[in-house]
């Protein structure tokens, strides 16, 4: 009778007891389960597991002594068999005549074992309490990469490690050799015998579970990670409630394994701050900060506690990335996850998707509530703009930064401050007060005139007036002339939940940076009050209940390089993003930037960050001093990375690590 | 007044350099020629599956006191490689090492009259014994070898701990009734004599582990077509047979399935028109001839081991070219020799080519590029790695050196 594989397989699928165990002890889900089963059967239909269940009783057997989980799985697998009366057409015994060797089973087992090599301690490679290295065994069917997660054995205890360099080696001493030695180079000769090539790697330390910070002596067995034991590496120092989703990594069976940050080091106020660098178009930064905010507003949902409510806003920077964030072509989740899953290219993504909302992240339901605000002279409620006393009210750096930095010299700033005195009224408009000016200028006979007390030069304020013109006329979208007050984004209104997405794009690049700060200060401002339990606090004319207002926010801005550019010099909105991040942790005020190259950021924004995010970056920006963090091995996978990679550092994670996160929902098209 | 202690040992540590010695020829006017091949003719039926190499190293670890005599320990170590079906060498539970400590001790008791040397000579051997024991090991005298089993011993134990006594030839020479001196008194004073005395045993002892080492693997793969390729001679029965307990059957068996490779002939036939025509041998080529095996082919060296009658059978040679560079005239330097057993008829055309088919790949060591097998240079490469390094026998020595203060 022949083996009946495909009831097997139905059988397998379905078996309470097998999915309950994939599920609990190897944190398989579904699609998970459906391939594990597949490979299984595949290795049995090919003798890489025994098909005779007597054979296979004595595998299970070998297996136990090294990996009893994997043990534990075949056990339930051979017991669903048995109860079949005719054991799906599987052997039980081995053909008359033939019996059971020894070495072949074990050979079979150390394959689903996971051990791939040993600690190598040597001159050449020391061992220190966080990096070691090792070496692979030949087996053209075992491959590590930069990124990937091994265990060592310690006895009781173990260590989990991220594989950042991986070489090939030979005692081949050069090409000549090799080139003769190949038959005086004859490419077609078979070889009688293989030069052995031998694969070592470097990793560092991740988790350690007997928290020893010692150097390994001994050459301890390395095997494959398993996803339950990746999950405790990463997120064992992270308490259950202040675990957030930031990623997934996958082990070495291909399970997915969520990575989870600490809610208090994202958002504050332990820490704060997030960067996200990588080239355009390839490295995914807008995804994963959606992803990110997703997760992070899901969480804060879940939560459901008033210390750690969260909001979230948005800058659209450029084309229409933001906008369309609620634009699903999914009712929901669920009939997400199962179109997506039918597609081979996009299953990864929607096994992460599944995992992700069996976390209770919602993507659909987050991004279907995001009020969207566009700049626009209007009184629709999703347009905005500003009237001189709304940027006023803000602060001079606010009206200051709408000018050119290389216009403010100090006459201007006096001047500016001088105009703040006088004109922060309540009443007069950009037209009035442009107005005002001239005439001042018209009436005086002399070189200078007082404003607000302070005598300033004619031609100073001829410059501002020339200036200021021309900020109007290139602002038209975002700026009332004519009107004190314009309809400013009510920041005031967010709460716990909220998700606002202001798009900045068609603004000049000066709108942008008045937009940016204006919202920048309103929320220090705000959240400031908040911490400190000040119940309500007086924007401008108006007094603002802080009862709803979030006790965090988060503002994911693209591009941030152009707000905060390296180098020495100070621009108002530097200096004041500078002053807002430096302070941002302590307040539950966290940007997450995003930027082309991180070295054109300003130093000191990327040195109050707790968590970075490197996507695929050439070599050459690589070379600067602010991906040192990364090591050399993993340096050169993050040139290969692929989009929906990237590798991650963060504050309660011992190492960097390569994390993937699933596409979003509303681009899957693209 | 502090009392002067009499140390057995001095220690004076290093390893003892193992010259290169020039490749010569020793003619053998006996042997006969069976008949020219070309091997290229032959079906490719033998094929090898394993590889043999040994090692050793041989430390003087310090003088014995009254008289100087040096004081040696040999690291050696006897591999196996297998080569499975994906073309890969790997190392087999048929390897097997072990360290030496030799001293002609029944010479120097009897030259010795201090009875406080005469006990530290017995503590000495006894503190080996514990040390042996403390980290795993076994420890046995050499003429133990024969009591505890031979190659059944052998095949339990792989950290062993053998205590030589060169006072007598032959390994077995205190069990046996013919104790022939090799060291007497005037000669514990001679350190070269001591030394080559010391030098020889550890060979032959290392020639005992690999033949040991090569009948397991034989006896393991009985089912198997294949052959194992020996860097070397195969040993004559007479030689091995006692200290191993075998049986004349069992090294038949054995030897059967073994070509000896020697890739330096160092004995080669008299007759000049012979030489030159083993010189001219062209790739494909080969002649065969049946002689005695020499002693010079496996030791480098002239023993200052027993030497028994040969009694054996007559075995063959093959002579060929082993590795050719194209375009080139052939180098006197890639004529090697392969030494076969008598047995049920020797294919002498298919074990040729066999043998030529291991010139690929080429060694990576660039002065073996005429004549070794690649397969041997990593036989030996393992053996090598598996002697106890420097550091290991000089804090033996060390320990030992304390252990009688």
């Amino acid at each position: 009778m022949l083996p009946r594989w495909d009831d097997l397989r139905k059988r397998l699928e379905t078996s309470k007891e097998i999915r309950d165990f994939l599920k609990k002890k190897l944190k398989m889900h579904t699609s998970e389960i459906r391939d594990e089963i597949s490979k299984i059967i595949r290795l049995m239909q090919n003798d890489r597991i025994p098909k005779y269940l007597d054979k296979l009783e004595r595998y299970i057997q070998e297996l136990e002594l090294k990996n009893p989980t994997r043990a534990d799985l075949f056990k339930l697998i051979l017991e669903v068999i048995k109860n079949e009366e005719d054991k799906f057409g599987l052997p039980e015994h081995l053909p008359a005549g033939e019996s059971i060797d020894e070495e072949e089973i074990k050979e079979r087992a150390e394959e689903q074992s996971g051990i791939i090599g040993r600690v190598v301690i040597s001159k050449t490679t020391p061992a220190t309490p966080y990096t070691f290295s090792f070496w692979i065994k030949y087996d053209n069917e075992c491959h590590l990469q930069p990124g990937d997660m091994v265990k060592v054995r310690l006895g009781k205890d173990k260590c989990v490690a991220v594989v950042e360099k991986v070489e090939a080696v030979s005692d081949i001493p050069d090409p000549i050799t090799a080139y003769y030695s190949w038959s005086y180079g004859e490419p077609t000769q078979e070889m009688p015998t293989a030069k052995p090539i031998i694969r070592k790697c470097d990793a560092r330390v991740v988790f350690r579970s007997d928290q020893k910070h010692v150097p390994f002596i001994e050459p301890h067995e390395v095997y494959l990670s398993e996803a339950d034991e990746i999950e405790e590496a990463l997120n064992s120092q992270i308490e259950e409630k202040h675990r957030v989703l930031i990623g997934f990594t996958r082990d070495a069976f291909g399970t997915m394994v969520p990575v989870f940050g600490d809610f208090r080091y994202l958002f504050g106020y332990r820490a704060g701050h997030i960067n996200i660098s990588g080239k355009s178009g390839v490295a995914g930064k807008t995804s994963y900060a959606l992803f990110l905010i997703a997760s992070a507003l899901s969480t804060a949902k879940k939560l459901g506690s008033e210390s750690y409510s969260l909001a979230c806003i948005a800058f659209n920077v450029k084309e229409r990335d933001l906008l369309t964030v609620k634009d699903f072509p999914y009712r929901d989740m669920k009939e997400a996850i199962e179109l997506l899953s039918k597609e081979s290219e996009l299953e990864l993504d929607a096994r992460m998707w599944e995992k992700a909302y069996d976390l209770g992240i919602d993507p659909i339901e987050i991004f279907s509530n995001a009020e969207i605000f566009q700049p626009g002279v209007s009184a629709e409620p999703t347009k905005y703009h500003f009237g001189l006393q709304d940027i006023l009210n803000a602060g001079v750096d606010v009206f200051m930064c709408m000018f050119n930095p290389e216009d403010i010299d100090d006459k201007m700033e006096s001047l500016i401050y001088s105009i703040e005195v006088v004109y922060r009224d309540g009443k007069t408009t950009f037209d009035q007060l442009i107005n005002d000016l001239t005439i001042q200028i018209n009436r005086s006979q002399r070189q200078h005139i007082s404003i607000g007390g302070v005598p300033h030069h004619v031609s100073t304020i001829g410059k501002f007036l020339n200036r200021l013109n021309k900020i109007l006329r290139s602002l038209s979208n975002c700026i009332t002339r004519s009107q004190p007050k314009g309809h400013p984004i009510e920041i005031e209104k967010l709460e716990d939940g909220d998700l606002y997405i202001i798009d900045i794009k068609p603004l000049a690049d000066n709108g942008k940076r008045m937009v940016f700060l204006y919202i920048m200060k309103r929320l220090d401002e705000m959240l400031e009050a908040k911490k400190e339990g000040v119940p309500s606090i007086r924007i401008g004319s108006t007094e603002v209940d802080l009862e709803l207002f979030p006790s965090r926010v988060a503002v994911f801005v693209d591009e941030l390089n152009k707000f905060a550019p390296s180098g020495r010099s100070k621009s108002p909105i530097k200096s004041s993003i500078i002053d807002i991040v430096a302070r941002g942790r302590s307040i539950g005020l966290t940007l997450i930037g995003a930027e082309q190259l991180a070295s054109q950021l300003d130093e000191e924004i990327l040195v109050n960050t707790s968590t970075y995010l490197v996507g695929k970056q050439e070599n050459v920006e690589l070379t600067n001093k602010f991906y040192k963090w990364i090591s050399e091995g993993l340096k050169d996978r993050v040139f290969y990375l692929q989009p929906g990679e990237l590798v991650l550092s963060h504050e309660r994670h011992a190492a960097p690590i390569v994390i993937r996160f699933p596409r979003p929902l509303h681009r899957v098209e693209e | 007044m502090n009392k002067v202690r009499k140390p057995l040992i001095s220690p004076d540590f290093y390893v003892e350099e193992v010259k290169l010695r020039p490749s010569y020829e020793k003619f053998d006017s006996e042997c006969s020629e069976i008949g020219k091949y070309n091997f290229f003719q032959y079906s490719t039926t033998v094929k090898f599956s394993g590889f043999l190499d040994g090692s050793m190293r041989l430390y003087k670890i310090g003088n014995a006191y009254g008289t100087g005599t040096p004081l040696y320990v040999a690291s050696i170590s006897s591999v196996v490689l297998y080569r499975g079906k994906d073309r890969l060498l790997r190392n087999t539970k048929y390897s097997r090492k072990a360290n030496i400590v030799i001293f002609p001790k029944e010479c120097y008791l009897n030259t010795i009259s201090d009875r406080e040397i005469k006990q530290k000579t017995e503590e000495f051997i006894l503190n080996i014994k514990k040390m042996a024991e403390r980290t795993g090991g076994i420890f046995i005298h050499e003429y133990e070898l024969n009591k505890y089993g031979g190659v059944k011993f052998l095949e339990k134990y792989n950290n062993i701990w053998i205590f030589s006594d060169t006072t007598y030839e032959g390994v077995t020479a205190l069990d046996s009734s013919s104790q022939k001196a090799l060291i007497r008194q005037e000669d514990l004073f001679n350190p070269v004599r001591v030394k080559n005395a010391a030098r020889a045993r550890a060979r032959f002892i290392m020639n005992l582990f690999e033949f040991s080492s090569a009948y397991l693997f034989v006896i393991d793969h009985r089912e198997s077509k294949n052959s194992l390729l020996v860097d070397g001679l195969i040993p004559r029965f007479s030689r091995i047979s006692n200290a191993l307990c075998l049986k004349r059957s069992e090294y038949k068996k054995c030897v059967s399935r073994m070509v000896g490779f020697i890739k330096t002939p160092r004995v080669i036939p008299k007759d000049l028109d012979e030489l030159k025509s083993l010189f001219t041998l062209k790739e494909g080529e080969c002649k065969v001839y049946k002689g005695k095996p020499k002693d010079l082919e496996v030791y480098d060296e002239e023993l200052l081991e027993a030497k028994e009658e040969i009694t054996d059978d007559e075995d063959y040679f093959i002579f060929l070219r082993f590795r050719n560079i194209p375009y080139f005239e052939s180098s006197s330097q890639s004529l090697v020799k392969i030494h076969l057993k008598p047995g049920e008829e020797r294919a002498f055309g298919d074990i040729a080519l066999a043998v030529y088919n291991e010139r690929l790949p080429f060694p990576n060591d660039k002065s073996r590029f005429f004549n070794e097998p690649f397969a041997i240079e990593e036989a030996e490469k393992v053996a090598q790695a598996s002697l106890a390094s420097e550091e290991e026998i000089r804090g033996f020595m060390l320990s030992l050196v304390y252990s009688l203060w």
